[in-house]
């Protein structure tokens, strides 16, 4: 798909954000992407009727109100999950940038509409940044992009803690650096990757982690 | 039999790849000579009270340490600082990393004052805890990141058969029964808690209630 597909994809959800019982728009969406739909709509409905009931009952300023929410809205929130996990998961097995430009569009839905309850999609959305900073790299082309080698969101965050945890074994001295550069050298993971993860992650020093790994990848 | 000598890490595991990172730090710690060091996996438990309930009733260690999968100790001398507090402070029944110096009567804790918790602090290998220099903070409640012990009281899983509120429960548990609960003044952080941001709350509100009624109800 080129940049003007994508494009499209972006026209399309925002025209139906503009109107949401648009047929016609909605026609437009396979399947997959008009279940999204509808279920983003009846999520909003919900969410909309709960907010009112707790203004009515003078509840809107109680900090236990989002524990409130959450409960009553659970079961149309897992099948959101569901659904844009089952998505998400279909892109990325394409392994190409344009499945990539796709996922970028669909994850913006899912933060405008802010129900992005999921702490997977926290992490999808370090590898957005990653996947972004990537394919402006001067020195990443498209068939050596890390993020491509990424075939569904169980491997993405499986991958992303992996990262982190060989990175902070680094930072305090629990066990001997060779371990991570095997494992970054056998997959191929650029130096954009690893930094994009090293920042986002909870490691206090940064530096001296990035140090020693770029002392023994990247030759 | 209670085996003074003995320090029982049990954990209750549904993600192998944190468990074993859980693990990893665990081993890195220093053991003070003529301790023993226990691990106990506790798989597929009913709820947090209940598996920990199972965990303390087939361990005859003195010092049980309740602690999460997605914790890693980073006080290479946690064993000997929480040991060297217990054997002292015989009223002290939990000892705790993050804590509630006084509960929001909501019962929600990260809506009040809290201690321990503040990342940033980088752990040196120089730092040591000392407990007369340092001290620590006296609280109604601490996090179930992590709660070490001295005494075996039962978790109350008539009453919280899921994943909330047990750490609460459990500190309020203590101190009824006339203990202490702690936090010590960490001075570099001890722990890294890889939690998965927006954490699966939504029984957070049924259990908040049923702890209010069990706890809050002559605040």
């Amino acid at each position: 798909m080129s940049e003007k597909d994508c494009m499209k994809l972006n026209d399309r959800i925002h025209c139906w954000m503009r109107n949401t019982e648009d047929k016609e728009i909605l026609q437009t969406f396979s399947e997959d992407e008009r279940n999204i739909l509808n279920t983003l709509c009846k999520y909003k409905m919900i969410d909309a009727a709960i907010t009112r009931k707790l203004e009515e009952d003078g509840k809107q300023e109680d900090t236990s109100n989002i524990f409130i929410k959450l409960e009553k809205e659970s079961e149309i929130s897992m099948q959101l999950k569901e659904q844009f996990m089952c998505k998400i998961n279909m892109l990325m097995s394409k392994g190409m940038v344009e499945a990539w430009m796709d996922i970028m569009v669909w994850y913006s839905l899912l933060k405008e509409s802010k129900c992005v309850y999921f702490w997977e999609f926290s992490i999808l959305k370090i590898v957005i940044d990653i996947f972004v900073k990537e394919i402006n790299s001067p020195w990443e082309e498209e068939g050596q992009l890390s993020v491509l080698s990424l075939h569904n969101m169980q491997e993405l965050t499986d991958v992303y803690f992996k990262v982190v945890f060989l990175c902070r074994r680094i930072e305090f001295g629990v066990e001997p650096v060779d371990e991570i550069i095997d494992y970054i050298n056998r997959k191929k993971f650029s130096h954009v990757f690893i930094q994009g993860i090293v920042q986002a992650a909870w490691i206090f020093d940064k530096k001296k982690v990035m140090k020693t790994i770029e002392e023994r990848c990247w030759k | 039999m209670v085996n003074e000598n003995k320090v029982c890490f049990l954990i209750c595991v549904n993600d192998n790849l944190f468990f074993e990172e859980c693990v990893r730090y665990i081993q890195w710690l220093e053991v003070p000579d003529g301790v023993e060091v226990e691990i106990l996996e506790i798989r597929e438990a009913a709820s947090m009270a209940s598996g920990y309930n199972e965990g303390m009733n087939s361990s005859d260690a003195k010092y049980k340490i309740y602690m999460h999968q997605d914790v890693f100790i980073v006080n290479r001398y946690f064993i000997y600082d929480i040991i060297s507090i217990f054997k002292v402070n015989k009223d002290i029944g939990v000892i705790g990393l993050v804590g509630s110096p006084k509960l929001p009567l909501n019962g929600i804790m990260w809506q009040g004052d809290r201690v321990g918790d503040f990342p940033g602090q980088i752990p040196c290998e120089e730092y040591r805890y000392d407990k007369i220099r340092d001290g620590w903070w006296e609280v109604e409640a601490v996090d179930g990141l992590l709660m070490a012990t001295q005494y075996d009281i039962p978790w109350r899983e008539d009453l919280f058969d899921g994943w909330d509120f047990y750490d609460l429960s459990y500190s309020f548990e203590i101190r009824r029964k006339g203990l202490r609960v702690i936090v010590p003044v960490q001075k570099h952080t001890w722990f890294i808690h890889d939690d998965k941001e927006v954490l699966a709350l939504w029984n957070h509100n049924k259990y908040r209630k049923i702890f209010l009624d069990e706890y809050m109800k002559n605040s």
